[in-house]
């Protein structure tokens, strides 16, 4: 997902300036220029195995946040739209394009319980 | 609850902390030097968004709703309040029938992305990406200069895009008076059965008028 914002970081500036939750021009540049090429580094580490259950729990902080302000978002187009929640469908900067909420939601709770799955046993070999 | 489960708790602790900072020092410095060496990579000292607008529209194209009507109205007084000019769908057609728009007095500037200007453009409109500024005002600024009207659109609905690009040629000399704001843009501009040019600028594939 990382290497689809890698490709088109001014996309990625434009999803995530929607959310209004980052007001300081430095601070949404530098969230859309390092956050893609840091989740693909992490990405790597547990792909290969290294620093596992560190990489697990830097994952958690991110996507427990990051859950929340789609969840905030969704909730919000909701409301905006008067449909259910699970007709819901915007481009939540994720990387996969436009996705119904409850899939994403259940995607994302997916790699929470994996990386909390992670951080729990992924180390006892390197330990 | 790791360190609970673990008889060595405390080195537990400890080996995940200096992990956790091992991933984070990596990936920032990953980041860094990743922003930096492509490309496509933003600049954290410019402000992206230049005007004094805030975010748009929650929706983008989720459904057709009402705030199409909200995102016109916001984007004339942002036009305004930034010192520009607003198009409206009239003008936009008599400047493009107009031959002082064949002599370059007249010049179109599309401000989105360069996959959607190939896809398809206003013909001889110049491409100018305002995410990647440096790269197009050697050959934007200078056709400006030499232009008395100049139309600056993107996807049109609540695209600021073409706000951004407007205030950034403004930032570097263009007169306010003659930068206008077509609001509409590619959407409106093809849904009114305009002629559209695929490929680089004046490459002459123009796409037949669908009435």
């Amino acid at each position: 997902m990382g290497s689809v914002k890698v490709l088109h970081p001014a996309e990625f500036l434009k999803i995530i300036r929607q959310y209004d939750l980052v007001h300081q021009a430095t601070v949404l540049d530098a969230l859309a220029a390092w956050l893609p090429w840091f989740e693909i580094a992490c990405g790597c580490f547990l792909l290969a195995g290294v620093a596992v259950r560190g990489a697990a729990l830097v994952s958690l902080v991110l996507l427990i946040p990051f859950s929340a302000a789609v969840l905030h978002r969704a909730l919000a187009i909701k409301s905006l739209l008067a449909i259910s929640f699970c007709a819901v469908k915007f481009d939540c900067g994720c990387g996969s394009g436009e996705e119904y909420i409850c899939r994403k939601l259940l995607e994302n709770g997916i790699l929470i319980a994996l990386s909390a799955g992670l951080l729990a046993h992924g180390g006892r070999q390197s330990a | 609850m790791t360190p609970a489960s673990n008889p060595g708790g405390k080195s537990a602790g400890r080996l995940i902390l200096r992990e956790v900072l091992l991933v984070s020092v990596t990936g920032l410095a990953v980041a860094l030097l990743g922003n930096q060496l492509s490309p496509r990579g933003l600049s954290l000292t410019r402000n992206y968004f230049p005007s004094t607008a805030a975010a748009p529209a929650l929706v983008r194209a989720v459904a057709v709703t009402t705030t199409n009507q909200s995102a016109a109205e916001k984007l004339a007084v942002e036009v305004k309040s930034a010192g520009l000019q607003l198009a409206s769908r009239a003008q936009i057609g008599a400047w493009f029938a107009d031959p002082r728009r064949l002599a370059g007095k007249i010049i179109f500037v599309d401000a989105r992305n360069e996959t959607d200007y190939f896809k398809g453009h206003i013909p001889g409109a110049w491409l100018f990406d305002p995410y990647q500024p440096e790269k197009y005002f050697p050959t934007v600024v200078p056709a400006c200069q030499n232009a008395e009207e100049i139309v600056v659109y993107c996807h049109g609905g609540d695209c600021d895009d073409s706000l951004s690009a407007a205030t950034l040629l403004k930032q570097v000399g263009i007169p306010g008076d003659k930068l206008h704001v077509y609001g509409g843009g590619m959407g409106e501009w093809q849904t009114t059965a305009q002629p559209v040019e695929t490929g680089p600028q004046n490459s002459g594939q123009i796409k037949p008028v669908v009435p």
